[in-house]
């Protein structure tokens, strides 16, 4: 198979759970939106972020225990599947990013035309459509860093089976503790005003790290990939 | 197209415990080969070792010509087949069917569909839902329609009812025939599949116990009935591998060769010479030490 297509076919089967997900978080989200305009509560809902991490991060745990063991037994060497993961980690962080983006930015834009109220605060689409573009980045990398923490989680258990995998969740702590603080951009640019008054620093900064973060979690990634024991 | 199989001083440790110690052996490229051994002798831990799903530590593993870990190669050519847990697989059979050309680029999927009709194997259900012998019919379907190089079959008919097992066999010799490839059964039907075996390797407690083609073993294994001093004095050089009485008659089994010399002697002495199955020959050898 080439790698293309192995990344294709990984990728599509991903997007075929995503859509699933999307849909159903659409509609509960539209479900909720009638509600909390009709009896008023559910102020401010967190569609954006703590579903789509959740389902992000089951998808990353499933990389091991079912994409290596599936596409392995069907004669693909570890390293091209690592490859193939790779690839359709980051594509599937862009395709979701986008999604998100546009059902925020639907929705922000049809609710309060059809008479009802946004149930949350800090809308996307207030702050113009430079927002909207650096909230689809934001977006791509915080899904992708969660990708690779599942990933990351879902091999050290593959691996090592559940006492040594638990250690993976704990070593996984840091990772979701700096993702987590990088969201909060006014808590960001807080700390590094310690640091620094450049404000040019202070913008890329948590890129920078988001990086860094990225590039530990791929070659962490490989190397417990790279020579790990499938299982019947 | 075939691969050839080379072990050498293979030894693999699970903890203290050593599963295979220090394997040796060769394997034909083009043949079906037999792997037998008892519960535990190591069998599965070897397959997966030839099927690279593992790194070998101790020892090393040669699959037509080169090292098979991590051998793009070498692991495409590769099947193995065995009882898969199916419970969160909910893909339909015909996807399957349809999906697997992309991953084995020798896969007849028309073969497939016509295995699939004669196992009864329901194109229209997921796998998640087919029953224990449809579910093992459907993984010897793709591992026999993939037509890898080294197809390895580890009990993989369990579940699988007599009528689909017969299948299977009369398969296996249609398709070596037409396809030649290096097959490697593991299997504790051993009477029901030892006319399939070209050659015979038994593995006891992680060691390699004999290696034979299926002529030489049955040449080999011979049954001596007789009175019973006479018996006893034929076989005294002999390796007996088990051995009964009836009243003063005595029937044992005795492993290696017997020549014609030999065995007109018998005659001579009034003793009955017999071949010995497969299987009567990997019970009694296997079970050395535990004879009552």
């Amino acid at each position: 198979m080439k790698s293309f297509q192995l990344v294709w076919h990984f990728f599509s089967e991903q997007i075929k759970w995503a859509t699933w997900f999307y849909g159903i978080l659409v509609i509960l989200t539209i479900g909720m939106t009638i509600a909390a305009n009709h009896w008023g509560f559910f102020d401010n809902l967190d569609t954006r972020n703590t579903t789509s991490t959740i389902f992000i991060l089951i998808i990353g745990l499933l990389y091991s225990y079912w994409f290596l063991d599936h596409y392995f037994k069907l004669g693909v060497s570890r390293k091209k599947y690592f490859k193939a993961a790779l690839f359709a980690t980051a594509m599937l962080s862009i395709v979701l990013a986008l999604v998100t983006t546009i059902i925020i930015t639907l929705f922000e834009t049809i609710v309060p035309n059809l008479g009802f109220a946004v149930p949350w605060t800090d809308l996307l689409t207030e702050n113009g459509s430079l927002f909207v573009i650096q909230s689809f980045v934001d977006y791509s990398f915080y899904h992708f860093v969660y990708l690779l923490i599942g990933w990351f989680m879902g091999i050290g258990f593959y691996r090592f089976r559940w006492r040594f995998g638990l250690l993976f969740i704990i070593l996984s702590f840091p990772f979701i503790g700096i993702t987590e603080f990088l969201q909060n951009k006014a808590g960001v640019a807080h700390t590094m005003k310690f640091f620094t008054a450049n404000p040019q620093i202070i913008s890329i900064g948590p890129y920078l790290i988001f990086l860094i973060m990225i590039a530990i979690l791929i070659v962490s990634n490989y190397r417990l990939t790279k020579d790990a024991p499938i299982r019947l | 197209m075939s691969y050839s199989i080379e072990v050498s001083d293979l030894t693999v440790y699970y903890k203290n415990f050593k599963a295979l110690d220090q394997l040796n052996f060769k394997l034909s490229p083009g043949k079906v080969h037999g792997i037998l051994g008892r519960n535990g002798a190591g069998k599965t831990t070897l397959l997966m070792y030839l099927a690279s799903f593992h790194k070998a530590k101790h020892g090393t593993i040669v699959i037509d010509g080169e090292d098979p870990f991590e051998n793009e190669r070498i692991i495409q050519g590769t099947s193995f087949i065995y009882e898969k847990d199916n419970t969160y697989h909910y893909d339909k059979i015909d996807k399957i069917i349809k999906s697997i050309h992309y991953f084995r680029p020798h896969f007849d999927e028309a073969y497939a569909r016509d295995l699939a009709k004669r196992f009864k194997i329901p194109m229209k259900k997921s796998v998640d839902q087919l029953s224990r012998g449809q579910s093992s019919a459907l993984q010897i379907t793709i591992g026999l329609a993939s037509r890898t190089p080294l197809t390895i079959f580890d009990e993989a008919y369990l579940g699988m009812d007599a009528p689909a097992r017969e299948l299977f066999y009369k398969e296996i010799l249609l398709e070596q025939e037409r396809y030649p490839r290096t097959i490697l059964f593991s299997t504790h039907l051993v009477s029901e599949m030892e006319y399939l075996f070209d050659e015979v390797l038994i593995i006891d407690n992680g060691k390699v116990l004999l290696q034979e083609t299926n002529e030489q073993l049955l040449e080999k294994g011979h049954s001596i009935t007789g009175p019973k001093e006479n018996v006893e004095a034929f076989t005294k050089t002999l390796k007996v591998i088990h051995e009964e009485m009836l009243g003063r008659t005595k029937s044992v089994m005795v492993y290696g060769h017997l020549p014609e010399q030999e065995q007109r002697k018998a005659v001579e002495l009034g003793l009955e010479i017999g071949t010995l199955s497969i299987n009567n020959l990997f019970i009694h050898l296997t079970r050395e030490g535990e004879e009552a």
